[in-house]
């Protein structure tokens, strides 16, 4: 009998504990989800300054089945944001993910400016090799795309001179690099094929 | 007091968790590809490895024997989440810095086998001394291996250049072999002075 009652014992406690560990992560999963939904919206406004400037964001696109339709056909752009100052528009930015990565998805920001250039490119998530493809966070890298006029852009392995819209890619971490050039370039292309033609 | 200096000092040294132990070997061979990497999950680390030993601690004589290993986990994976999740909510800059290193922790070895060997059989201040020696002794090791590899791999130290960049750097350190090299070395090395000082005191 003993035995049994050890066994019920056991299980009976184990139970609670987990029973306790589940209630505890429930509650503070919805204690904190305000605070972790307002966090997540500054790091995106964040993200959208540092690529543009300082601004207003509003969805580019307010119509929720246009915008859906005109994102599918881009499947890196998951959402463009206009860039107001006062009246005028700065620009656009583009939260970009792709899943070209070398360690998974990686997501970023874009801002192209209203003349056409890339105003510049941030990484908001990823999971990229430490010390190599998570150096596309970081300068030199970031800041090549900086200045570059709305064009398709290439990436080179260490070239000795650069061209127009060539960008150097991470040492030892080209797919990451790449992964980064194509999301980028399908913001241009949309960009080139959606905005700048039917400006307002 | 000397029991607590004792225990910190046994974390750091005498059995420090990754030179001596061997443990925790998965953050250590994928993370330290610079010092600061090494820096950020060690005390990540420590900061779950002292509550955790707490917590195992004050529980020690409620979990049954059998289903301790269970428990432990399930109290240890608990404490990780609500830690990240309370670090995204209200301390965004630290979870910017440490975040990518929290999910690996709930697996880390070492924190179970501290649990299991000291925490679950001891009072909860001697516990968090425990927690506290391990911690530092794994930053420690940590950063160690993650300053080695970034001289060598990418000739800096804490992201700040110290190599004349006509040097090139031999990039194999910061890839996964590097890690082992210098893992490897570095537990040769201070096991070498280990067994030398143990002789030295018959």
């Amino acid at each position: 009998m003993s035995i049994y009652k050890e066994i019920i014992k056991n299980t009976l406690i184990l139970f609670i504990i987990t029973l306790c560990s589940g209630l505890l992560l429930g509650l503070t999963h919805t204690l904190t989800a305000d605070a972790r939904a307002e966090q997540a919206i500054k790091t995106r406004n964040a993200a959208l300054q540092n690529v543009i400037g300082e601004a207003d964001f509003k969805e580019y696109i307010e119509d929720e089945d246009a915008y859906q339709a005109l994102l599918e056909k881009y499947p890196n752009v998951n959402a463009i944001y206009s860039a107001q100052v006062q009246n005028d528009i700065l620009g656009y930015t583009f939260i970009l993910s792709t899943k070209e990565g070398y360690g998974g998805e990686i997501q970023m920001a874009v801002g192209i400016s209203s003349s056409g250039e890339i105003k510049g490119i941030d990484i908001i998530k990823h999971s990229e090799t430490p010390g190599l493809g998570a150096k596309a966070d970081k300068e030199p890298f970031k800041s090549q795309f900086k200045d570059l006029t709305a064009q398709p852009i290439i990436v080179k392995k260490s070239s000795a001179q650069r061209s127009q819209n060539e960008i150097d890619a991470i040492g030892g971490a080209t797919i990451t690099s790449q992964a980064v050039a194509n999301a980028v370039n399908q913001a241009v292309d949309f960009y080139n094929s959606n905005i700048a033609g039917g400006q307002k | 007091m000397s029991a607590i200096t004792e225990r910190l000092k046994n974390g750091i040294i005498n059995e420090n968790p990754i030179f001596v132990q061997v443990l925790g070997m998965c953050p250590t061979l994928a993370v330290t590809t610079s010092g600061n990497n090494g820096l950020g999950m060690g005390l990540a680390t420590t900061v779950v490895l002292l509550c955790s030993n707490l917590v195992i601690s004050l529980l020690r004589k409620i979990i049954p024997s059998k289903v301790r290993i269970p428990a432990f986990i399930v109290v240890i994976a608990s404490f990780v989440t609500i830690v990240d999740l309370l670090l995204q909510g209200y301390f965004s800059e630290l979870y910017d810095a440490l975040g990518l290193f929290i999910p690996l922790i709930v697996v880390n070895c070492l924190i179970l086998a501290r649990a299991e060997a000291y925490a679950s059989k001891n009072k909860a201040v001697a516990a968090i001394a425990d927690g506290v020696g391990m911690g530092l002794g794994f930053t420690l090791a940590l950063t160690v291996v993650g300053l080695i590899r970034e001289l060598l791999g990418a000739g800096t130290l804490f992201e700040m250049a110290v190599l004349p960049s006509s040097i090139q750097p031999i990039s194999i350190f910061i890839l996964a072999p590097g890690a082992f090299l210098v893992l490897g070395i570095l537990l040769a090395i201070f096991n070498y002075y280990r067994a030398k000082s143990i002789q030295g005191g018959k």
